[in-house]
């Protein structure tokens, strides 16, 4: 029965401490399974939602609840980007913040290519919904920083900004001015909240 | 067995601690990463389709460019010195994509060649040059067109241009007043700024 009381005493202190490692000298490890609830959501309902902004119903897909965003080309019969130039869409998808904490910052990010300086070829029109101003956002850049007037600083719970594409095939793409032939890039959006939260 | 049940509760203590990464819509950081498809078209068949006059087209590879000189198919040499040429319709801009065109903009420039100005206004090392609005027309795509537009006047800068049409512009071009020579070779580029709605 003593031992016992000891590995009590030692596992309050690992409570309280919030991690620190076990002061009693009792035991060098606990191992305790818990149950932890993980579920999935569609992206229309996760804690970071991301839903096309679209009216007209173009340019961003959605299969088994995951979006996809497709500049391919439209019901109109267009194939592609024009060559040398520059095309911004607009409005193409809504992040609204379903958390319970304020969003501080939201990134989107192309990742590294070697065959294109992503930087200088992607970039972002950002804007809050329904808002006609728009800023225009770097690749990794914060959506919510202070210098994009557009956006607000921090995203509430149950707020929502709109992002859209730029593809800048005038000084980035490849150099004539074109995509590589791998017509598919990754986009992450990354949201933090207040880590003091 | 009181005591084991203190050890649950001290575990207990220590999830609900870290409780702000497993909560109710609480979390640190969000990561998605989603798929972005891409693709690039020729000129006639892009979200802004732009088609010119194939007699004087030399652009390679589906990406339109003009030679108002001597080396296309149209007959002729080049410019006319000290005259006001026009090639009616010469482009034609037509909106392939989802929404209305509320503006269509040209702007020229020439890095080694005169001052690119208005029409009427040239003057020494200057060359005059302007898209004037032809027509609207309901266009199809194709590569390139004849000069036998059938066109109405709507003028896309009171209505816009809806999906799918197209308006057409003549190219006019303004040697009076210029200085320049014969001879004188120059590439001029044309850069098209087209506002959709959102």
């Amino acid at each position: 029965m003593p031992n016992r009381r000891s590995l009590i005493v030692g596992l309050g202190g690992l409570a309280a401490g919030g991690g620190l490692v076990l002061g009693t000298g009792a035991f060098s490890t606990v191992e305790a399974q818990r149950t932890v609830s993980v579920e999935t959501a569609g992206d229309a309902d996760a804690f970071l939602a991301l839903e096309s902004a679209r009216e007209d119903g173009e340019y961003v897909t959605e299969e088994d609840g995951v979006i996809g965003i497709n500049l391919i080309g439209n019901d109109q019969g267009a194939a592609g980007l024009t060559r040398q130039a520059i095309t911004t869409f607009r409005n193409l998808v809504t992040v609204t913040n379903q958390g319970s904490q304020s969003i501080e910052s939201l990134s989107l990010s192309f990742a590294d290519s070697t065959e294109i300086n992503i930087d200088e070829t992607f970039s972002f029109p950002v804007n809050e919904p329904d808002s006609e101003e728009t800023a225009t956002v770097g690749n990794g850049e914060n959506v919510l920083g202070p210098a994009v007037d557009a956006t607000p600083e921090s995203l509430q719970p149950g707020e929502a900004v709109v992002f859209g594409i730029t593809v800048d095939l005038v000084d980035g793409g490849t150099d004539d001015g074109d995509l590589p032939e791998d017509s598919e890039f990754n986009l992450t959006i990354r949201a933090e909240t207040d880590p003091t939260n | 067995m009181a005591n084991r049940r203190s050890v649950l509760i001290g575990l207990g203590g220590l999830v609900a601690g870290g409780g702000a990464l497993l909560g109710t819509g609480a979390f640190t950081t969000v990561e998605a990463e989603r798929t972005v498809s891409i693709e690039t078209a020729g000129d006639a068949d892009a979200f802004l389709g732009l088609l010119v006059d194939d007699d004087y087209d030399v652009g390679e590879d589906g990406i339109v460019a003009l030679d108002l000189g001597g080396d296309n198919a149209a007959e002729g040499d080049g410019l006319l010195l000290d005259a006001l040429t026009t090639y009616e319709p010469m482009l034609v801009v037509q909106n392939n994509g989802s929404q209305n065109v509320d503006s269509i903009e040209f702007e020229f420039d020439s890095e080694s060649g005169p001052d690119i100005v208005d029409v009427g206004d040239v003057d020494g090392n200057e060359f005059g040059m302007e898209f004037d609005f032809h027509g609207e027309f309901d266009g199809e795509n194709s590569d390139g067109f004849d000069d036998e537009l059938e066109t109405n006047d709507s003028d896309p800068s009171s209505d816009p241009l809806e999906p799918g049409e197209a308006a057409a512009y003549n190219l006019r071009v303004d040697t009076r007043g210029s200085d320049l020579g014969d001879d004188e070779e120059f590439d001029v580029t044309v850069t098209i700024t087209v506002e959709a709605g959102n």
